[in-house]
């Protein structure tokens, strides 16, 4: 038995009382990671996104240039399919693999064999296997990915940007390059300069009406939403909303005190303060290219 | 003292009514004809009855009574309890507490209710535990659960690693288990089986890995399978053509994970299909991509195609059509009309005669939206490839997560409105994956500021808005009935009665959590409302009615 073999029997063994262990602790969830086993004992086996075995790394990276050399050429770059073999991300040898086993006996069987000669070493193929199983994880479970901010860049044009900015978008309003903006190019990357554009970040308060959620104490910040409260008698209270509904109203105060009063056909009056409403309105009318203009302007600010 | 002898007064007729029906013997099996009109001690499948309106014909709890509704009982749903019976091939935990994203079911003054890999009957009176099944099944993704299906003496669910279970209605005892698809492949199963004759229908989805997806009948007995539907076309199917390869096809995800809806006359199942795989970046895939995104109707015998509407050709955005296809008979221009409502996710509502699937109407629910340049004639929105995801990033309106979304929309016949919780926000779409065969997701999105989260009725012969209401996030989940109300949370754990045909809130009670779909039914003269919230359910019902 390789030394392959035999890590993979014992990940077989770790998995299986790993599992028994779970589902004694009842533990789990959604997306987890393996739960935590005992802390004496073997390691518990990682489930990625809860279903796929993790695999170690190192034999992914060893076995990217194998499958390179061995199966890229039918099989196309990453795995993906190629002019004569077929993807192997969602191959149902490669899904139902396990440890380069199911693999390696399908390289041995007589449909491959028909097509490609391969002898490797087993080492060889848990190895490439791993690597497959590494690129399936990452098909499935990377939902989002890693954005490309020099691609936000190449899109604007900084002239065009400023002449929006001093312009059409009226961001003269609020903000100057040598006041609240200045040197803003520098503190940030442009998509985050981007998304602070459509989405300014408060530092303190949510947007949105209703379940603002917890605010700092002490006076709200310059860009917090606020809340005037007007109860029948004319009485005010001006403070952070915290929660606003049909029929409830909670404000907190200066001092961190917070308040509630019960609502009934919209009294007491709740009345809202957003000083970022006009970015959200003017998302309404935004067009991409000012977007990506405006962006290659503010990443000019440095 | 006045109030007291208006309340009375209002609950006479629906009291007198209650009191005239004959008394319920104990355990009746569920017939087909009970699927089609519930008897009013009965909730049996996920919307109430086969057409998808959740609305009941109870009227006991009415907009005049309604003020008088309160708690009847709480249970909380303790995943960690043994249970009564237990089987399956893994060790899979169920999740550590419950989370209730489907509806309940009541017969026989049981109520059934799932979780991933779990079910439990309860009783339907006191809220105590009758039975509680769990599967222990090999890892999957197990995100949420619809619900189950009943017929005759049993009851259907399905787990994440894509096994229909079959249990007595009455032990929980398992008759059989049957997998129905290859969680290897990266498929989860989470639908309410809905029984249609002799078939039982299931739905696989899963949109991580780049799979095709299927429905499927399956005999009420044995579990075997009796007819398969591909929702992306094959190759020799209607609409190939909008796929570029047999690959790109057989990779397309479609996902069938919400409860589908029937119409007996016409003999014709509607299931919808989720998103386009990859899903936000389709370079790889150019073409309508049929039938995903669709609301497709079938023959349940043979599982044969009668028609298909695409909501969104070429999605790239996340947007399933899998929100409920509801069942309504209407007036259009004059003359009745069977039709088919769709709230849809990219914030449209498609009017469809669901005998022929042709469009009557496309009217946007929302404003804002900015991903179409137009309606075509055929009733389908022209896609602005403009606003695909990019990797400079792409302002669109609405996000993924949609103008609506998978929970229950209602629809009353006596008010002629469609309800429906809608949210209108911006994000931006960031393209990632740059590679010409990207997989999986391929894009992510930064979120930008909220707009507004509203309930929303619609008179479904314009599609005009004909009243409006302010909520939070999540509120949806909706019911509806004879008693002139509405029913639903209001997006900050409030459990809410809305006027039908005003608006107005005239009840609501504070849950421990967000609701998820709410049920009705009379059982000893006395109508329940029962709803769930996070690992609890809540029963009210009128005080002084017994």
């Amino acid at each position: 038995m390789s030394t392959n073999l035999k890590s993979a029997a014992l990940l077989i063994c770790v998995a299986l009382a790993h599992s028994t262990t779970a589902l004694a602790q009842g533990g789990g969830g959604r997306g987890r990671f393996g739960a935590a086993g005992a802390s004496d004992g073997p390691p518990p086996v990682q489930l990625l996104g809860g279903r796929f075995k993790a695999y170690p790394q190192d034999a992914a990276d060893r076995g990217l240039p194998l499958y390179n050399t061995n199966c890229g050429y039918c099989h196309g770059e990453r795995a993906k399919g190629g002019k004569s073999g077929p993807d192997l991300v969602t191959s149902d040898v490669s899904l139902h693999d396990e440890d380069g086993v199911g693999i390696g006996e399908y390289l041995k069987g007589a449909k491959h064999q028909g097509v490609a000669k391969l002898d490797l070493p087993q080492s060889t193929v848990y190895d490439i296997a791993v690597y497959i199983h590494s690129r399936i994880t990452v098909a499935a479970l990377n939902r989002g990915g890693d954005t490309h901010p020099d691609e936000v860049l190449k899109a604007g044009n900084a002239d065009a940007g400023k002449a929006y900015f001093n312009g059409a978008g009226g961001c003269t309003k609020c903000h100057s390059v040598d006041g609240n903006l200045k040197g803003v190019g520098a503190k940030y990357d442009a998509v985050t300069l981007q998304d602070r554009i459509v989405m300014p970040q408060r530092g303190g308060g949510r947007g949105g009406r209703g379940g603002f959620g917890a605010a700092p104490a002490g006076p709200p910040g310059p860009l917090a939403i606020t809340a005037t409260v007007t109860l029948a008698n004319g009485q005010t209270f001006r403070g952070i909303p915290v929660r606003v509904t049909d029929f409830d109203v909670t404000l907190r105060f200066d001092d961190g005190s917070t308040q509630t009063w019960a609502r009934n056909n919209g009294v007491p009056k709740v009345d809202l303060t957003d000083p970022l409403a006009g970015h959200i309105e003017i998302m309404k009318t935004l067009k991409d290219s000012d977007m990506h203009n405006l962006t290659a302007f503010l990443a000019t600010l440095k | 003292m006045k109030s007291i002898i208006k309340y009375l007064l209002l609950c006479v007729p629906a009291l007198l009514m209650t009191n005239a029906a004959a008394p319920v013997a104990r355990a009746q099996a569920v017939s087909q004809a009970d699927l089609i009109h519930p008897k009013p001690d009965m909730w049996p499948t996920f919307s109430g009855d086969y057409s998808g309106k959740r609305y009941s014909p109870l009227r006991q709890i009415n907009s005049g009574t309604v003020k008088g509704l309160t708690l009847a009982w709480i249970s909380r749903v303790n995943m960690q309890s043994p249970p009564t019976y237990s089987d399956g091939p893994g060790n899979q935990p169920p999740n550590a507490t419950a989370n209730n994203s489907g509806s309940p079911l009541e017969v026989n003054g049981i109520l059934y209710m799932t979780e991933p890999n779990a079910l439990f009957a309860i009783d339907a009176r006191t809220g105590r535990e009758v039975w509680h099944y769990q599967w222990k099944g090999v890892p999957a993704e197990s995100l949420g659960n619809r619900g189950a299906g009943i017929y005759g003496d049993w009851i259907y669910f399905e787990t994440p690693d894509c096994h229909l279970i079959s249990l007595d209605l009455k032990t929980g005892k398992q008759r059989w288990a049957k997998q129905f698809a290859d969680v290897k492949q990266d498929h989860w199963c989470s639908d309410a089986p809905l029984i249609i004759k002799n078939h039982v229908i299931v739905g696989v989805g899963g949109d991580f890995l780049d799979m095709a997806n299927y429905a499927e009948a399956r005999d009420p007995e044995t579990g075997d399978l009796q007819w398969h539907f591909w929702t992306t076309a094959h190759q020799g199917d209607p609409g190939f053509n909008t796929w570029p390869s047999e690959k790109a096809a057989e990779h397309g995800g479609g996902g069938v994970w919400t409860p589908p809806s029937y119409d007996p006359d016409l003999n014709l199942l509607y299931i919808t299909t989720g998103n386009v795989e990859p899903t936000m970046v389709g370079v790889s895939r150019p073409g309508d991509n049929l039938y995903t995104s669709c609301v497709v109707a079938l023959n349940p015998d043979t599982g044969k195609m009668a028609w298909y509407f695409q909501m969104s050709p070429h999605d790239t955005h996340d947007w399933d059509a899998s929100q409920i296809p509801v069942l309504a008979d209407g007036v259009i221009n004059g003359q009745p009309r069977k039709l088919l409502l769709q709230a849809y996710r990219g914030g449209l509502f498609f009017v469809l005669d669901r005998a022929t699937g042709k469009d009557i109407s496309t009217t946007p629910f929302v404003e804002n939206l900015n991903w179409y340049k137009g309606i075509a004639p055929n009733g389908q929105p022209i896609p602005d490839t403009t606003k695909e995801p990019s990797a400079a990033g792409t302002l669109t309106s609405p996000p993924s997560g949609g103008a609506t979304g998978y929970p229950s929309p209602a629809f009353n016949p006596d008010t002629g409105l469609f309800y429906v919780g809608t949210s209108q926000q911006f994000t931006v779409f960031y393209r990632t994956d740059l590679d010409p065969q990207p997989e999986g997701y391929g894009a992510t999105e930064h979120g930008a500021g909220s707009i507004a989260s509203e309930l929303r009725a619609i008179d479904y012969k314009t599609g005009k808005i004909v009243w409006k209401r302010a909520l939070g996030r999540g509120a949806q989940n909706l019911l509806t009935t004879a008693g002139g109300l509405v029913f639903g949370g209001d997006g900050y754990n409030n459990y809410v009665a809305w006027d039908a045909k005003t608006g107005v809130p005239l009840w609501h009670s504070g849950l421990l959590g967000n609701s998820s779909n709410s049920i009705t039914y009379m059982l000893d003269g006395k109508q329940y409302v029962v709803v769930a919230a996070g690992e609890y359910f809540y029963a009210f019902s009128l005080q002084g009615v017994n």
